[in-house]
């Protein structure tokens, strides 16, 4: 088999990527996840670099009180009482805060260039989505999902 | 302990100097916090045994095992008794039993971390505490600050009450042959009187910010505390263990039971009780579980540093330490309980108390036959589990338990620096030394 016939995340990727800016807020990050059903958010700075990606896990930390989103914070709490108001009032006080103190920076990336498996591999193990960066300059090029995988495939019988 | 033969020290060198740089430079690891505390330790231990200041067996016969069964088997009652619940039912039980209000709450649960640090280990007690108290500042829109710091303050304090509230207590109880009701009736009053002191101090300072909305207090009054009981047929086999464990410090002594013993049999009754009526590997899972919670670098390090101890003992560093303690107090024993007293408080507020204590212990031994034998010198006994765990207030770094409160603190948005510590924490460990000093000079030498 020659070398051309393996597949490589560059032949299966969507483009371009959802994503948001750095300097984006909460508000943003709900209205994006709103409008595309998205549960990992890629974020880039300003020249188009990846810096990481905000995760809807951490949109919901802002959604409870601190003491339970916290490390090592309150693991039972079946003791409280919380209203529909209560949780709005944490969405409302946290909408307009940027994202950058909540951004997830040790994301799990592939290159193009790399091998589909790999991003099979993280598929497997839990990862919804993976961004895809350059490795020359870091920016983001694309993402692969289970979904983008399944489609090539169809589309390729 | 007859002195190490020169002939087996390494190059022929002094054993005093010796054993002495080795604990000096031990001692630097520690403060220096570059090294883990038990890696230091071992570090330490490994030396004295390798230069040839005590053998591996002397190493071994210095290891206090009551001070390491009492640790390990508390860690073991603690650590499945807190899987109940039982810490977050009584810390929101008294919040509620104080209408919500904030200085009530500041009160009740400041009593709640002393009392529980009495009887658990004060890191135990804050871990599980704070993320309560930090949901009910958050509910009631207050500053947490004023919470933390009280229980910060009274989970050093309450700690002191007891032979089991503070690592320092359990080594002098041991070393000395001082019981659970020995302490409780030594210490006991004077801690209450401490605790009532620094809660009316915090009340001055705080007290005009200390005021919520009734709405806010509504939200507080809303918690069904019920809902914090995750195993009622365990917390009723846990209180009942730990209703038998204090039992037996407290009349065991009569019938020749250690406390070690005492602390290690009820953590073998509430593991049998825990594991009971399980499959094999379900009762393997939850061994498995509580074994690994167990906190072995902390165990590891008391065993390293009674060795380290030994060692210092053997070469007769200790005694010399002793002898020029003697003569700085004139042979004194008022003298040498009150410097005991601040000299551990100091000491403490700086560098870990148990390292401090486990040295202290020795030479203070060593002075007893200038102070009128070993039945005179309770008040130096007293004054130095006063010092060493009252010290813990004095700054950030005084006390494990501070030093969590502070990342919890962080965590949250609101940190405290070491000075903003300091600048309370000082005052506050002085006052209470001061009480302490006043306690002993009255109970011992008016």
């Amino acid at each position: 088999m020659a070398n051309s016939d393996y597949v490589k995340c560059s032949d299966i990727m969507h483009t371009p990527p959802t994503y948001l800016y750095v300097d984006s807020t909460v508000q943003d990050t709900i209205d994006m996840l709103l409008e595309h059903h998205m549960y990992d958010v890629p974020v880039v700075d300003r020249n188009e670099v990846f810096v990481g990606e905000i995760s809807i896990r951490r949109l919901a930390g802002l959604l409870l009180p601190t003491s339970l989103s916290m490390e090592q914070g309150l693991m039972n709490t079946s003791f409280m009482r919380e209203t529909l108001e209560d949780i709005r009032q944490r969405l409302h006080k946290a909408s307009g805060s940027p994202i950058e103190p909540y951004l997830n920076r040790d994301t799990v990336v592939v290159y193009p260039d790399s091998p589909l498996i790999d991003a099979l591999m993280l598929l497997y193990h839990k990862f919804i989505r993976i961004p895809v960066v350059s490795r020359e300059n870091g920016h983001l090029v694309g993402a692969i999902s289970l979904i983008t995988l399944l489609r090539s495939l169809e589309e390729a019988d | 302990m007859a002195a190490a033969e020169p002939a087996s020290i390494i190059m022929g060198l002094d054993p005093v100097w010796l054993s002495s740089a080795i604990f000096l430079l031990t001692y630097i690891l520690l403060v220096s916090e570059r090294v883990h505390r038990s890696v230091a330790a071992m570090f330490g231990a490994g030396l004295m045994i390798l230069s040839g200041i005590i053998t591996q067996d002397d190493a071994f016969d210095g290891v206090d095992f009551n001070t390491i069964s009492l640790l390990a088997g508390m860690m073991i009652l603690v650590g499945i008794t807190q899987r109940t619940g039982v810490f977050q039912y009584v810390a929101v039980w008294v919040v509620k039993k104080a209408r919500g209000n904030p200085q009530g709450i500041l009160l009740s649960l400041a009593t709640v971390t002393a009392v529980f640090s009495a009887l658990f280990d004060n890191v135990t007690t804050v871990l599980l505490i704070v993320p309560v108290t930090l949901l009910i500042v958050e509910k009631l829109e207050l500053s947490p600050y004023p919470f933390l710091f009280a229980q910060i303050f009274a989970s050093n304090i309450g700690g002191t009450a007891t032979l089991i509230g503070d690592p320092p207590n359990i080594m002098i109880g041991s070393a000395v042959g001082l019981t659970f009701a020995d302490f409780i009736t030594e210490l006991g009053p004077v801690v209450l009187v401490i605790h009532a002191s620094v809660l009316a101090v915090l009340y001055l300072i705080w007290r005009k910010q200390l005021i919520s909305s009734a709405e806010a207090r509504a939200r507080i009054m809303a918690f069904d505390e019920r809902g914090s009981i995750t195993d009622p047929r365990l917390l009723r086999q846990s209180l009942s263990v730990m209703a038998l464990v204090i039992a037996g410090f407290i009349f065991g002594e009569h019938v020749g039971l250690l406390s070690g013993s005492v602390a290690l049999g009820g953590a073998a009754l509430l593991m049998l009780l825990y594991t009971a009526g399980r499959n094999g590997k379900e009762q393997s899972t939850r061994v498995d579980g509580i074994f690994s919670e167990l906190e072995w670098s902390t165990i590891v390090f008391f065993m390293c540093l009674f060795m380290m101890v030994h060692g210092l003992s053997a070469s007769g560093v200790l005694d010399l330490l002793g002898q020029h303690m003697v003569a700085l107090t004139g042979s004194s024993l008022e003298a040498t309980t009150f410097a005991t007293l601040w000299l551990a408080a100091f000491a403490s507020s700086i560098v870990d108390n148990v390292p401090f204590v486990a040295t202290m212990i020795p030479v203070l031994e060593s002075t007893s036959p200038y102070l009128g034998g070993e039945e005179a010198m309770g008040p130096v006994w007293w004054a130095l589990s006063l010092g060493a765990c009252l010290g813990g207030n004095g700054t950030l770094v005084g006390a494990t338990a501070n030093i969590i409160v502070a990342g919890f603190a962080e965590r949250a948005g609101y940190p405290i620096s070491f000075l903003r510590f300091l600048l309370l924490g000082l005052p506050v460990m002085c006052l209470c030394v001061a009480i302490a000093c006043i306690y002993l000079y009255l109970r011992h030498f008016a």
